[in-house]
């Protein structure tokens, strides 16, 4: 502590290395004990999200992307993961029935391994930003953390029929072959990845944030991609000529527990047609304000 | 509620009773008796409590989409012989 305030003292004339100077070594500082980001909030809380970010170079249509928490969202969130006991039922979301309760938000206190519950509301809520604002957000449908799972890991590693009604057109209100892009959460024993079928690039993308590469995913999801367009009545697509892409440019994590957050926000970033312009250095910010959005039920 | 083939409920009464196919992710299957207004939170149960398991380890799902505890046969609009999946909770770094 001593070397980075001689440090910090020696780089005096520049605030912005200080500042990213000082978010580091806090990261360093916060990454054993969980709730240690918290207890240094009211420092963290001082700078503005502009600041903070400078390097990422915003567009106009990405402000807002890093703002700062307000002081009352973050106690909040702090109270929320803190202030009681671990059955309480902290969010009930009644579109899909998915109950969050203080035990399952604790997964998005930074060092914690991120739960099905917290991506599956998450993934809910994106949907819900398209439906009420169409216009800023591409044509998306996000599947569960349940939905591979169902369809390849069975007994003989692909199965149409256990899926083929999650997709009906009555259910949903459009067909996957009218979106722009459908989100396929991916879990690996203890690993979150994610598989894109980009409809409209006519692609099937691979992310993961550990930088591993699958494309028997992308294979099940070609066949998958037939199957369901046959049996929906649509065009039926010839997915064999569509590209499979193992995206490796992407930013990647630098720890053992971010993947479900960076799989939820390659998500969130793909939704809005950006390119992944975040790092391992966002997560612990990121961590709070998903908590925020869980809380609130709503995704700006 | 009866479980697996033990029991037979079929009076020829004229409460319809529906056979419902719990399905684990190894493809295992438990059949269920139940009538239109019997909550699945019961079934949910039951199915815990013969593979020992912790109630909230398991997600219901029909169709994809969760089962709320106080969900019937009814309110989800199930037929004969309609699959409900049994997920285990996951989590990942």
């Amino acid at each position: 502590m001593g070397n980075f305030l001689s440090h910090l003292l020696q780089r005096k004339g520049d605030d912005r290395v200080n500042l990213n100077d000082f978010k580091k070594s806090h990261k360093r500082f916060s990454q054993e004990p969980l709730g240690l980001p918290f207890l240094i909030r009211k420092d963290d809380r001082g700078y503005s999200a502009s600041v903070l970010n400078r390097k990422f170079k915003p567009k106009d249509d990405r402000k807002g992307l890093f703002h700062s928490l307000k002081y009352e969202d973050d106690e909040e969130v702090f109270h929320a993961f803190y202030g009681g006991n671990s059955q309480e039922i902290l969010v009930s979301h009644e579109p899909s029935n998915i109950v969050i309760s203080r035990g399952d938000l604790q997964c998005l206190i930074p060092g914690a391994w991120l739960n099905d519950e917290v991506i599956n509301l998450y993934l809910e809520l994106l949907k819900e930003r398209e439906r009420r604002e169409p216009g800023k957000f591409l044509k998306c449908h996000f599947f569960n953390t349940f939905f591979f799972e169902k369809l390849a890991n069975g007994k003989n590693g692909y199965n149409f029929e256990a899926v083929r009604r999650w997709t009906t057109k009555k259910k949903l209100g459009y067909t996957l072959i009218e979106c722009d892009k459908v989100f396929v959460p991916i879990h690996k024993k203890k690993h979150w990845c994610l598989a894109v079928i980009n409809v409209k690039d006519e692609t099937f993308q691979y992310l993961d944030s550990l930088g591993g590469k699958d494309i028997h995913v992308l294979e099940v999801l070609a066949r998958y991609l037939m199957e369901e367009t046959r049996d929906k009545g649509d065009t039926e697509i010839d997915s064999t000529s569509w590209k499979r892409e193992l995206v490796d440019e992407l930013p990647l994590q630098k720890n053992g527990s971010d993947c479900g957050m960076f799989m939820i926000k390659y998500t969130d970033f793909y939704s809005r047609g950006l390119k992944l312009c975040f790092s391992q250095e966002n997560m612990d910010y990121f961590r709070k304000k998903t908590a925020e959005e869980i809380l609130r039920r709503r995704v700006e | 509620m009866a479980s697996t083939s033990s029991k037979k409920n079929k009076k020829s009464n004229e409460v319809t009773i529906l056979c419902l196919k719990v399905k684990s992710q190894d493809g295992e299957e438990l059949v269920y008796r139940a009538k239109p207004t019997t909550k699945l939170s019961k079934l949910k149960n039951d199915y815990c409590n013969r593979h020992s398991l912790p109630i909230n380890s398991i997600a219901f799902l029909f169709d994809g989409r969760r089962i709320h505890d106080e969900d019937t046969p009814e309110s989800l609009k199930m037929e004969d012989g309609d699959e409900i999946d049994a997920m285990i909770h996951q989590t990942g770094g």
